[in-house]
């Protein structure tokens, strides 16, 4: 991110049964950088992780009963990383489950897929969305 | 989210944490606030590492059992300021404790302190020594309101103010700060020659100063640092229910072997890695050793 690239304003969000375990897996396992984590005890009530490119996530742990739209491991996103190879690596090494291995896609972009430990499905890749402004 | 008081049965565990404002990271790591109250008696250890401890407490004092330097007598402080250490320190609460914890560099403590780190060296003392009134004014706006993010949005306005005020003329000199990145990001593998000689300074001169900036000569420093590595590592398996593997997480921080790695805990925290532990995180199994 440089001193340029807006602050996000749209937030993908998700709810997950073991908040802690997942914000280290993502930080650990995909690199996610902690910005924020307000809590009591085991319950997470809102904590903001950001991408190092840009953009971040929101997340908290599932309120019982989980109402089926947020319920944990539902998720899916696609993520830019300009260094597909090594994170493929470094996800599955920290226990994510491959859906899609490292391919070449023919709009030339390098992805994979993994799932994080509550099932929540991850796309990476190197195509960063259409050109803006 | 709400800091009220909770029922007489009832038990809080509240824990806040977020990254300062980004143009105060350089001089301030995090702000983490904590309130517990009907939860068990503890007793905590205050452990090195490569900040300086800003405390400013809500509901209830601070209570020191034993300073880092136990030539200082225990004490109780509504807010405090503890230099870099080299000890363990011992912190108690009577099932209740509430605050906000801030870790300070070497350049926080120039920019918001106003005087090197090194000036508080291994002691504790009341913030109010050193900020003034400012101290007290920090606390009664944290009180008057009840919401964490409020809060720590009170400090990004406070701190922000006082770094901007702050003289530049008066800032870590490019040596130290090199030296001092430079420890951080080798996670203390890189030698006071090697530093010297980066810096243009004498072996002696950098120390002196080094010491004098930051309140630890280099090569302690640099024990710190990986002493807070290592020790974060083992928190991490800990929590995430993986094996310790002692043996290895010595390797990996490069110490010689897992006595030395040992042998550092006792020094730094006064026990050995796996009693820290199951000091820390009552519900840690010994058996995931």
């Amino acid at each position: 991110m440089n001193d340029k690239t807006p602050a996000p304003q749209v937030w993908p969000t998700l709810r997950a049964r073991d908040a802690r375990a997942l914000i280290r897996f993502l930080v650990d396992g995909f690199g996610f950088e902690e910005t924020a984590v307000y809590g009591d005890g085991d319950r997470v009530d809102h904590a903001e992780l950001s991408w190092p490119l840009g953009g971040g996530i929101m997340l908290g742990s599932a309120r019982e009963p989980a109402k089926p739209p947020l319920a944990p491991g539902g998720f899916s996103a696609y993520v830019v990383t300009d260094e597909p190879d090594a994170l493929f690596k470094r996800a599955t090494e920290a226990g994510a489950e491959v859906l899609d291995g490292l391919h070449d896609t023919d709009y030339g972009s390098r992805d994979f897929a993994v799932r994080d430990p509550e099932g929540n499905r991850w796309s990476f890749g190197t195509y960063r969305g259409a050109p803006r402004a | 989210m709400t800091g009220s008081v909770p029922e007489a049965t009832g038990v809080v565990n509240e824990q806040a944490w977020r990254l300062p404002a980004a143009s105060l990271r350089s001089h301030v790591t995090s702000y983490t606030g904590y309130r517990q109250a009907g939860v068990e008696p503890a007793r905590h250890r205050g452990l090195p590492s490569p900040s300086v401890t800003l405390i400013f407490t809500l509901d209830d004092p601070l209570v020191i059992e034993a300073h880092a330097d136990p030539r200082q007598a225990p004490d109780t402080y509504n807010s405090l300021l503890g230099g870099l250490h080299a000890r363990p320190a011992i912190i108690t609460h009577d099932g209740r404790q509430s605050g906000i914890q801030l870790g300070l560099s070497p350049f926080g403590a120039r920019a918001l302190l106003n005087m090197p780190a090194g000036e508080i060296a291994h002691i504790d003392v009341s913030a109010e020594d050193v900020l003034g009134p400012l101290a007290n004014e920090i606390r009664e706006r944290l009180l008057a309101t009840t919401n964490w993010r409020q809060r720590f949005a009170i400090l990004d306005d406070v701190l922000l103010a006082r770094a901007n005020a702050a003289d530049q003329r008066r800032a870590v000199s490019d040596e130290v700060s090199y030296a001092w990145r430079h420890l951080l990001r080798t996670v203390g593998s890189a030698s006071v020659v090697e530093l010297a000689a980066q810096t243009g300074w004498s072996d002696r001169h950098l120390r002196t100063r080094f010491r004098a900036e930051t309140g630890l000569a280099p090569k302690e420093a640099a024990r710190v640092i990986r002493f807070t590595r290592a020790r974060r590592e083992l928190q991490r398996r800990a929590s995430d229910g993986q094996p310790l593997c002692l043996a290895d997480l010595a390797a990996s921080f490069g110490y010689f072997d897992q006595a030395h790695m040992d042998r550092e805990f006792g020094l730094l925290a006064g026990c050995a890695p796996t009693t820290w532990l199951a000091e820390e995180f009552r519900n840690f199994q010994a058996t995931a050793v």
